[in-house]
């Protein structure tokens, strides 16, 4: 395999074909983002800091449709809506991101002092309130529409799946994928990747810059937490409002999975009326089955997302501390640099790996579990190191300070003062990465000790029209991507920090 | 320091253990298998028990087929650790060959297969073959039209792109195959003309293009089109779950160029570390037992012996086209690269 | 005659980030010596770098040029750091605390102890002698935020006193208290540093309740020193 990159590779990224490629992804990425705002806006505005009903329940449920692969949300919905080509692609990846700009929108708004939100609420109730938030909070919401707008740009499976029937809707990263398969040369995918590599950086950074300021527009030293918002008759239609995103990217996708491994469409397609009894007997065996073909699938994703969480972790704190804790300009570069593996396209991963660790020396790391941590750690580093920065951001310098002046070396205050204070982050951090290692397909393709993972498994299965098998083995994915988040969410004291 | 320390130390200690047992590299014999995981892995079950042996296998994913790990032998051929490659065609195997990834072996066990299945240096072997065919729906099309629809040209006749028809993108798999023959059956200009009317009829919203031969079927089983290209094992799968298909051979009889048949292809690696386990395998997948099973198998391949007993609904008897694979392997970079641009902006 | 505990030579700083050029100068050029046991009040509106300066001698802050000698080390040259704020070994006391949150009285003892390299078994005995100095035995199990404002400042002070440091540095920590609590505090370090010896320089807004512990005032604006005031009487009860 050659890494070489020829003159004409990097003209050819100039054509009119990649120059219209390109314009229709952003075009799919701006659609995404905008629909993942005004959803994500109001959602984060309404369970974080409203008297809507179930806002505590629906809070963290709204965090599933960023966890699920983009994927099921548009295999569930096909079969029931006509819609398809561009406009699907992005329904479906501005419903799976809109958790996003709901989660800085409603930290955002937690920010919101009570004082100036209370002088607002007498001077014009609760339109005066929003008049004066919106301002404030609109510079988080931004940057999570920014991130949703890097994941849908991204993203080739979904607008492939959705545009299968009417004009096909052909995204740029197909084009990486396929010079990849044209030619074998990693050279020549990194060039063709570069123009999305910047677009999606170019997104990125002011995101970063915008979330900063948002944070800094809302943050006071005699800083009172809000009270929740009375939304009077409001309260009902909220509630409806907030579910439309809720079920259009969690509930009607995992609802059909239940129906789809209980083998009921199969029942109606047959004309038959809907044998319940029937619907039970084939949930359990399609369960059963899945656990028995694929538990060891289910155990190495586990396995693998944890390891990677593991490892992605701890150096995620020592760069995330280092971006806030040394000099602005060094901590601006790894920033950058750590923002680097979320701007590049998957499939480059998956090349990179086979590039450089399918050599005679590394050949036993390579065919271990341990490429496939190495892989997902490097994909998702990102997230932690973000997180902990933000999270850094926030924690009191003087902490370490004090601990320094009695003596604590570097290391022992990252372990002893910043680890202890940042649990809720740290832990928030390893959800995060957790998850999307959990769901990671396009960069394992290629690797294969990664390929033997539920989510692989479960894109195997598509194909062989076993329907009601594939469809619990993905009940049994999601369930153990979602497991650890409820269970903190449910037991932890501390809450699970993903934004600071 | 110890508050934080040692817990996740104890944690960590068990997980890299067992990051290191998972994924054993203790296989007696590594095979990469671009036939389905449900198809191949009985199979290979059945040789681990019959010779003690341990396979390791590692299979092709949907989102990537065939290409993926075609791609991965490529990148490995520096330090190969695969024994025996499986494909599920044949086109990428011959460019595998071609570019000196493959060594050569002629089996014993393949002595009764047709010559025109066989590489001359033996570096490669086609067995149990797909064919490329039209799956319809027998509710959108009635019998007696079905009888109408026999050439590939078909696929474009307003008739039927009124009520939708489609064919996977032609970038990767069988499509792709199948689209790099014709250019060597019917020449430059028509096999040019065939993709460019499909590009333009999926373009005016009358052609679907999907995202493979799996999504094609399963749009016409559920009435969404009326016919398209699929391969005879995703045909097979429909047919077996009771949908209203059938199933077309194109171009038959005098003046048609026939089906294309796609077989399997089964191949040593150079420089394989297990050697004499990868001949052993090669052998077994290579026998008249296992074309027969594969034909018995939901994906109803169909035996390349016309010794091999074959169920039924697993058709022999018809014009298959004439197509020399070392030149459609030859042929297919370059094709990619063209059809990539036509069917990619 | 033993070296003074600090000695600061043309010590200049600038505001941190931004280009070089258009930092602005929050402090310096001053020139200052601090003899062992002087207790020197730091005095001046907000803002004219009484902060800066204290940050500054313990390393936490980069100077633009000058040099800070610690007991006849050379600590910081410019802004080189040639010793770490880990190794200065001084005692600071921050404003309102910067206690750590998750540690308990007892917890933040040990870890000042553990992190001073104090052998363990000598490590009990001096907690509990701290404690009972800054009048918080039998607290040793609460966290900082189930303390009193006068007991988060007894930590803060047993946190800076429990290794036995030269110099000690007060960046304002009783500002927060009412004034009873603050006199009773005062008069507690009075005690401590008479019986320990330290070097004291500490900044307050509050120098008439702070002079009766003070053998000398520095006042400072703009980033320099504008007078340097000695007390005789309280020199002469401290040496």
């Amino acid at each position: 395999m050659s890494g070489s990159i020829t003159w004409a590779d990097v003209v050819s990224l100039f054509e009119a074909r990649n120059v219209a490629l390109l314009g229709r992804t952003i075009g799919l990425g701006l659609g995404a983002a905008s629909l993942a705002l005004v959803f994500g806006l109001p959602f984060g505005f309404l369970v974080a800091r409203t008297n809507m009903p179930g806002a505590g329940l629906i809070r963290p449920m709204g965090a599933i449709p960023l966890f699920l692969p983009s994927l099921f949300i548009a295999i569930a919905w096909a079969p029931l809506v006509e819609l398809r080509g561009g406009l699907a692609a992005a329904l479906v990846l501005g419903f799976s991101t809109f958790p996003l700009v709901a989660l800085f929108s409603a930290r955002a708004f937690e920010r919101i002092d009570a004082a100036k939100e209370e002088a607002a609420l007498l001077a014009g109730g609760l339109r005066s309130v929003l008049r004066m938030e919106l301002p404030l909070v609109l510079p988080s919401a931004l940057a999570g529409a920014s991130i949703a707008f890097a994941f849908a740009v991204n993203d080739f499976a979904t607008p492939d799946y959705v545009s299968s029937v009417g004009p096909k809707f052909n995204v740029y990263a197909d084009e990486i994928f396929a010079s990849w398969n044209v030619t074998s040369n990693p050279g020549r995918a990194l060039i063709t990747a570069l123009p999305l590599i910047a677009l999606t950086l170019l997104t990125l950074v002011p995101a970063l810059a915008l979330r900063r300021k948002g944070n800094l527009a809302t943050q006071g030293s005699a800083f009172r937490a809000p009270g929740p918002l009375d939304l009077g008759a409001l309260r009902i239609p909220a509630l409806i409002f907030a579910l439309v995103p809720l079920s259009v990217g969690a509930l009607v996708p995992i609802g059909r999975l239940f129906l789809e491994a209980g083998g009921l469409p199969a029942q109606m397609d047959a004309g038959g009326g809907v044998d319940i009894g029937a619907a039970w007997a084939t949930l359990q065996d399609s369960f059963a089955l899945a656990l028995e073909r694929a538990r060891e699938d289910l155990a190495n994703s586990i396995l693998f997302s944890v390891c990677a969480a593991l490892v992605a972790v701890p150096i995620g704190l020592i760069i995330g501390h280092a971006i806030e804790r040394t000099s602005r300009r060094f901590g601006r570069m790894l920033e950058l640099l750590g923002l680097l593996p979320l701007a590049l396209p998957a499939i480059l991963f998956g090349i990179a790996a086979v590039f450089f660790w399918s050599t005679p020396t590394t050949a036993d790391i390579y065919d271990s579990g341990a490429m496939a941590v190495l892989l997902f750690a490097g994909r998702y580093i990102s997230f932690p190191i973000l997180l902990l920065a933000g999270a850094t951001a926030s924690l009191d310098r003087r902490l370490e300070e004090s601990a320094a002046i009695v003596g604590a070396g570097p290391i022992r205050r990252l372990l002893s003062i910043v680890t202890p204070e940042l649990r809720g982050s740290l832990a928030g951090s390893f959800v995060l990465v957790f998850v999307f290692c959990m769901r990671e397909l396009d960069s394992a393709i290629l690797v294969p000790a990664a390929n033997h993972t539920a989510i692989l498994r479960v894109f195997n299965g598509v194909h062989f029209g076993r329907d009601e098998y594939v469809a619990a083995l993905a009940l049994l994915l999601i369930f153990a991507i979602l497991l650890p988040g409820a269970l903190w969410t449910l037991f932890a004291k501390k809450r699970l920090e993903v934004l600071r | 320091m110890s508050l934080i320390f040692p817990r996740p130390f104890r944690v960590l200690t068990p997980l890299v253990l067992g990051l290191l047992a998972s994924c054993g590299a203790d296989a007696d014999v590594v095979i990469y298998c671009a036939l389905d995981q449900v198809h191949a892995e009985p199979l290979l079950e059945r040789f681990e028990k019959e010779t003690g042996l341990v396979v390791r296998a590692e299979f092709d994913v949907e989102a990537n087929k065939t290409i993926g790990l075609v791609n991965r032998l490529r990148a490995e051929s520096s330090a190969t650790r695969c024994d025996v490659f499986w494909n599920n065609e044949v086109a990428h195997t011959v460019a595998l060959a071609e570019e000196g990834v493959l060594a050569s072996y002629d089996s014993p066990a393949a002595a009764d297969i047709p010559d025109i299945f066989r590489d001359e240096e033996r570096r490669w072997t086609g067995f149990a073959a797909r064919a490329r065919v039209f799956i319809v729906n027998t509710d959108l099309v009635t019998p007696e039209e079905i009888g109408q629809i026999t050439s590939m040209w078909d696929l474009f006749d307003p008739k039927w792109t009124e009520k939708g028809v489609g064919m996977a993108r032609p970038l990767t798999g069988t499509t792709l195959t199948h689209m790099t023959a014709l250019y060597s059956v019917l020449g430059e200009e028509r096999a040019r003309e065939y993709v460019e009317t499909a590009k333009r009829l999926n373009e005016e919203g009358k052609l679907s293009l999907t995202s493979g031969n799996a999504t094609l079927m399963k749009q016409v089983r559920e009435g969404e089109l009326a016919f398209g290209w699929t391969d005879t094992d995703d045909y097979n799968v429909a047919r077996e779950a009771g949908k209203p298909v059938a199933c077309i051979y194109p171009d038959q009889g005098e003046g048609g160029i026939g089906t294309l048949l796609i077989p399997n292809s089964v191949a040593l690696l150079k420089d394989a570390p297990h050697e004499e386990a990868a001949m052993q395998l090669i052998d077994f997948i290579l026998a008249e037992q296992t074309e027969r099973e594969l034909a018995f198998a939901r994906s109803a391949q169909i035996p390349v012996r016309k010794s091999v007993e074959r169920p039924g609904y697993v058709l022999t008897d018809f014009d298959p086209m004439a197509v020399d694979f070392r030149v459609v392997g030859g042929d297919l970079p370059k094709r990619q690269e063209e059809l990539k641009e036509l069917f990619l902006d | 005659m033993p070296p003074a505990a600090i000695q600061i030579q043309d010590l200049t700083v600038h505001a941190p980030n931004g280009p070089t050029k258009s930092r602005p100068k929050i402090l310096g050029p001053i020139s200052l010596n601090l003899e062992p046991a002087e207790h020197v009040l730091l005095v001046g509106p907000s803002g004219s770098g009484k902060s800066t300066l204290l940050r500054a001698i313990a390393g936490l802050n980069q100077p633009t040029s000058g040099t800070i000698t610690l007991q006849g080390d050379l600590a910081t040259d410019g802004p080189k750091q040639l010793i770490k704020p880990e190794r200065r070994k001084l005692g600071y006391l921050f404003q309102d605390g910067a206690l750590w949150p998750h540690k308990t009285v007892h917890k933040t003892l040990e870890f000042v102890l553990s992190a001073a390299k104090t052998p363990k078994p000598q490590r009990l005995d001096k907690i509990a002698e701290i404690l009972e100095l800054v009048e918080l035995t039998g607290k040793e199990e609460r966290l900082p935020s189930e303390l009193s404002g006068g007991e988060a400042q007894r930590l803060n002070l047993a946190r800076a006193l429990i290794t036995n440091p030269k110099i000690v540095m007060f960046d304002e920590p009783l500002g927060p208290l009412d004034a009873p609590l603050r006199a009773a505090l005062l008069e507690r370090i009075r005690f401590l540093q008479q019986k320990q010896g330290w070097c004291a320089l500490h900044v307050t807004h509050d120098p008439a309740g702070a002079m009766g512990i003070a053998t000398r005032t520095l006042h400072i604006d703009s980033g320099q020193i504008v007078r340097d005031e000695q007390h005789s009487s309280n020199s002469q009860a401290t040496a």
